[in-house]
């Protein structure tokens, strides 16, 4: 009995994945998890077809370190098309990056990926974003 | 007996009453859709890049100046030779003919506070810097900075008038003569808007839950407008209160001009603009924070700009013929027909993939069209200019 529950929780543990929670919070933020990295963002002003926004990004690992390198796109899948404008990164230490430059032109459903790369190595997260 | 009398009375009564016309209904969606084309007239914005922009001086100075035709080398073309009043604002020829043949359609000039780029491929992206580029082409004005100084020279009440906006004398051939009279003319410019029109009312009818304002909206536009927002997809690209998302594509428009000679569209838009020391980053922006050239700053140059022209307005399209960058639809039915008939072959291949052939029926057609017809407000082609004050400047 004492060696089933001793192998129970070995297994446990080995099944757990290491967590990270990126030190960005608060309303507005959505998170994106990866298997190596972990991002949270949030925009401003709030996403409108065809106006500007900026991005205020904080990635985590759940390895080691956080990523130092981060690359933003927007595509529209069904359309096969993405942003006619490339944004600027800016990177503020420790997994905190500005972005800016960013515009969704037409509504429907985009998708929003961050391209992270660090000492852990490289990883593309994904989210769907509907645009009204 | 009496009862059967009133019986009968409300029967008849009954009978006699007009038939309700079924409810307008939408989806959630639909709806959605539908709304996000208004509310119209939209807030009227200042151009933070202009200084003059909204200075009644600017405009009257800018008014003047839009029908001045002394101030091209000919002596005998104005703004107001392409941009006609009572057409419009445009010309209703497929290409502009200025001293030569220009190679796009002109543009109706309405509502342009709403645009972030000017022009067919958004080579310019202010009002003022759009109303300088045709001054300097010499298949346009044909004229010059020093030119214009001698226009001024020979016109003291004119030359009074840019004093009083400007703060100096119109008198040095330089750059910044021509940003001023670029913001001239756009703070004149920027005061020709389009009214409300049969679809605004039926929007804000809709916003508002209004079934018998609702009704008067005839089912043929209706019925486009359903297509608009549904099947054609059409919204997508003409989306917003000003029906375009002002941003550029490809949809099929041979983009040769003659043999040999191809229009590059946004393409070399791009290149033109961020060569111009007229764009918002450089030193002619009157805001000095720059926020206002996030879109200069951030544009992308790709190779699928090649050929993709900017989603025009489709307010007052019904009265602005012919169609497309180079005027080559002679009708709203011929563009709707482009549209349904599209040869995929013909889009950019690593371009986008939104438009498909639509195979529309004959009513069909007819429906898009008769919903086209009701973005026309209420003065349609005649874009009577505001008269002159013919009081002397001092």
């Amino acid at each position: 009995m004492k060696r089933i529950a001793l192998g129970m929780l070995l297994t446990a543990s080995a099944a757990a994945a290491p967590t990270c929670e990126p030190t960005l919070r608060g309303a507005g933020v959505r998170t994106i998890e990866g298997q190596t990295y972990v991002v949270a963002w949030r925009a401003s002003p709030a996403i409108q077809t065809g106006d500007f926004f900026a991005l205020d990004v904080a990635a985590c690992s759940r390895r080691s370190n956080a990523p130092t390198i981060l690359r933003v796109d927007a595509q529209m899948p069904e359309h096969r098309h993405g942003m006619n404008y490339r944004p600027t990164v800016s990177s503020r230490g420790e997994g905190r990056f500005a972005v800016a430059g960013l515009l969704l032109h037409m509504p429907g459903r985009w998708e929003l990926s961050f391209e992270l790369r660090g000492v852990d190595g490289a990883e593309t997260l994904r989210t769907s974003l509907p645009v009204p | 007996m009496i009862r059967g009398i009133i019986a009968l009375a409300l029967l008849l009564l009954a009978g006699a009453a007009p038939a309700q016309p079924a409810p307008v209904t939408f989806t959630e969606e639909e709806r959605a859709r539908i709304l996000a084309h208004g509310p119209w007239p939209s807030a009227p914005l200042r151009d933070s890049s202009n200084r003059v922009s909204g200075n009644r001086d600017a405009i009257d100075l800018g008014r003047r100046l839009f029908s001045d035709a002394a101030l091209s080398r000919s002596g005998y073309i104005g703004c107001v030779t392409c941009h006609q009043p009572d057409r419009a604002l445009t010309d209703l020829r497929p290409r502009a003919h200025g001293m030569a043949d220009v190679d796009r359609n002109t543009p109706a000039l309405v509502n342009l506070r709403q645009q972030r780029w000017f022009g067919w491929a958004g080579t310019s992206d202010s009002l003022w810097m759009a109303s300088i580029r045709p001054l300097l082409d010499p298949r346009e004005f044909d004229s010059d900075a020093a030119w214009i100084v001698r226009r001024f020279s020979l016109n003291d009440d004119l030359a009074c008038r840019y004093r009083k906006v400007f703060g100096r004398a119109p008198d040095r051939a330089d750059d910044e003569l021509l940003a001023n009279v670029g913001k001239a003319l756009a703070a004149f410019e920027e005061t020709l808007v389009t009214g409300r029109t049969p679809f605004d009312e039926f929007r804000d009818a809709l916003a508002r839950g209004d079934a018998q304002a609702m009704q008067r909206y005839p089912a043929a536009a209706r019925r486009g407008l359903a297509l608009f927002i549904g099947r054609g997809n059409c919204f997508v690209c003409h989306s917003g209160p000003n029906f375009s998302n002002g941003e550029f594509h490809d949809i099929g428009i041979p983009f040769f001009i003659a043999k040999g000679k191809v229009d590059p569209g946004r393409h070399e838009g791009i290149r033109t603009l961020r060569a111009s020391v007229f764009n918002l980053l450089g030193r002619f922006n009157d805001d000095a924070s720059r926020t206002n050239a996030t879109a200069t700053r951030h544009v992308a140059l790709e190779h699928r700009n090649w050929g993709e022209f900017r989603t025009p307005s489709l307010r007052n399209v019904a009265v602005t013929p012919p169609y497309m960058h180079n005027g080559s639809l002679a009708t709203l039915r011929d563009v709707v027909l482009h549209y349904s008939e599209l040869d995929g072959e013909r889009l950019h291949a690593d371009g986008e993939r939104i438009l498909r052939k639509l195979n529309l029926a004959e009513e069909q057609i007819g429906d898009l069209v008769a919903f086209l017809d009701t973005l026309t407000d209420a003065d349609g082609e005649r874009r009577l200019l505001p008269p002159l004050d013919p009081k002397p400047c001092e």
